[in-house]
């Protein structure tokens, strides 16, 4: 049978490997039967109190397969789950609550979160949990939700100092699930090593294919990342064979220096996306672990998890850029000019991309949707959607897909996709700050930060720390009596390079 | 140590090296400060470190992570 929800992929699991082991932590492992049992109590808690369909249920996430048994029970229950980062500044989250105003907020059991009771309930994990299962109610609930309704908003940064929440259709998530599936071959004896959080998209990638599967991931403990030797370690014992993670972990644990000494051998795939690959990086790991298939992935959280991919096969220079490759099925990507008309064949363009996967658009900022997700101007006889990047990319002489550079200010750090523009709206707010730009050092992959005015740099700190992600507090603060102007006025960011490479003032 | 702490307390301006601990458990600091803070030891003390060092325990606290370099130093 077809999917139409993503909770059937559970329900199938459970049929067919109810004592297989679904997902485990450091501390818990569920089995398939156990995941889905937790699920339907939690399912069943929801529908009791909230009755509701279709309306957002916000999960404040951990590196557990507790926030996946909550996942599943917002989904079935017939409702799309908002993941909260527990870490992220309580102004921040607030503002998250009150945009999208969720039936509630489950909290695990004594996580220390801010009290966002004033915005929507909280609700404890060990409460709904324990709830009595009523599976006819649930089943009732989701025969009721298409598969072009929701099925979770995930927020990314913002250019104007506001993050936006993406809304992605159950349908979209599927289509990539199955494409996904077919073109890498996955089955149910992989054995999946999570890294990416679960408020993260790239971990779309580990919790779907894991359960349509009825396969196994291991939620990786967040200190494997800091010491990647414990890593391999417990990824040979407990015999990986797959690793779907975000670039920058994955050239981390290159520059460790921990695969000279663990390679696991059980280690068939490694999937990569979130940012550009560096071929250095790749060839360490692929001196360390020659039989591995590596992938890279390419797409905004927009166009549900990623849009394009490239099987590495051929040997890459050290200095040489890896290709984002082609399209994945059911999707199309066309590069376009400022009026929106197809490059030459070369010519960089912008990536715009159509097809099912496209998000149904930004959490209650129908402007925004609409100039990001627009009409494909080769077809004006019916409604046909593309979404605009804002990355510019180009097809190489061999026929792959290229990223080149973004179009604005967006960049990719950690692993994250951070406007610049959002840190430089909460920074020029702080008290004593006249002007504010911000640049990113790709090679050294800092943000930094650079602002004139009377400001302590410890104020800037402070509100950075408060309003902002930690992986978006800027890495460098630099003092300059002037920011650069070019000579019509705008801001010259080449001469802002200079100085804050080698002005005394920084 | 005062210097050690303030060369940890310019990577991680959050976190209040003289009294806190624990920092790797409670996941104070992450990945990419872990590379600068061992970067920044290695070049700032002329000491080498190797993946071996890299253990939750040599870096829960300012106490472990100067008992490493002294260590080291040795």
């Amino acid at each position: 049978m077809y999917q139409k929800n993503l909770y059937d992929y559970l329900s199938d699991a459970v049929r067919t490997a109810p004592d297989k082991l679904a997902f485990a932590d450091e501390r818990t492992g569920y089995t398939y039967a156990q995941l889905y049992d937790r699920a339907e109590a939690i399912g069943s808690y929801l529908f009791e109190r909230f009755g509701a369909l279709n309306r957002p249920i916000a999960v404040a996430v951990e590196r557990s397969a507790d926030t996946l048994a909550a996942f599943f029970g917002v989904l079935a229950s017939g409702n799309y789950y908002l993941p909260i980062d527990p870490h992220m500044p309580v102004r921040r989250m607030e503002h998250i609550l009150a945009q999208v105003r969720p039936l509630c907020l489950i909290t695990p059991d004594g996580t220390d979160l801010p009290d966002t009771t004033a915005l929507c309930p909280t609700v404890l994990f060990s409460q709904a949990v324990e709830h009595t299962t009523d599976s006819a109610a649930l089943c009732a609930q989701r025969a009721q939700v298409l598969d072009i309704d929701p099925a979770y908003i995930i927020f990314t940064s913002g250019s104007t100092g506001v993050p936006k929440g993406i809304v992605v259709c159950h349908r979209s998530v599927i289509d990539f699930t199955e494409w996904m599936s077919e073109t890498f071959g996955f089955g149910g004896d992989d054995i999946f090593g999570n890294q990416a959080p679960f408020y993260f998209d790239l971990s779309v990638k580990d919790i779907y294919q894991t359960v349509k599967h009825a396969a196994t991931c291991h939620i990786f403990p967040h200190r494997f990342f800091l010491f990647p030797k414990l890593l391999l370690e417990f990824a040979e014992k407990e015999g990986i064979t797959a690793f779907i993670w975000a670039t920058s972990a994955f050239h981390l644990v290159a520059n460790s220096g921990a695969l000279e000494r663990v390679a696991p051998a059980s280690l068939g795939k490694v999937i990569l996306g979130g940012e550009a690959l560096q071929a250095k990086q790749l060839n360490r790991w692929r001196r360390a672990l020659p039989q591995v298939e590596y992938v890279n992935l390419y797409g905004p959280t927009e166009v549900t998890v990623d849009c394009t991919y490239y099987k590495i096969e051929r040997e890459f220079a050290d200095c040489e850029s890896i290709p984002i490759g082609k399209v994945c099925e059911n999707k199309q990507v066309l590069l376009l000019n400022e009026d929106l008309q197809s490059v030459p064949q070369g010519s960089i363009g912008e990536i715009c991309v159509r097809g099912i996967g496209l998000a149904l658009g930004y959490f209650g900022d129908r402007e925004k949707t609409d100039a990001a997700f627009v009409q494909n101007p080769a077809n004006t006889a019916y409604r046909d959607l593309i979404y605009r990047t804002g990355d510019l990319g180009k097809i190489n002489e061999r026929g792959e897909i290229c990223f080149c550079a973004r179009k604005d200010n967006q960049v990719k750090h950690m692993g994250y996709r951070i406007e610049l523009a959002e840190i430089e709206t909460v920074l020029s707010a702080v008290p004593g700050v006249d002007q504010i730009a911000c640049i990113f050092d790709r090679e050294k992959d800092r943000i930094i930060a650079c602002y004139s005015g009377q400001a302590e740099e410890s104020a800037l700190s402070r509100a950075a720390a408060e309003l902002l992600p930690k992986y978006m507090n800027p890495n460098v603060r630099c003092h300059m009596e002037q920011l650069p102007r070019t000579s019509n006025g705008k801001l010259d960011r080449n001469a802002l390079w200079k100085i804050s490479e080698h002005g005394t003032d920084c | 140590m005062e210097e050690l702490i303030a060369l940890l307390s310019e990577i991680c301006p959050s976190i209040d090296f003289e009294n806190e601990t624990d920092l790797v458990d409670r996941e104070r600091i992450d990945s990419f400060e872990l590379v600068a803070i061992v970067s920044t030891l290695m070049d700032h003390y002329e000491i080498e470190l190797d993946v071996e060092d890299l253990l939750p325990e040599n870096f829960n606290s300012a106490e472990a992570i100067y008992r490493l370099i002294e260590s080291r130093r040795g």
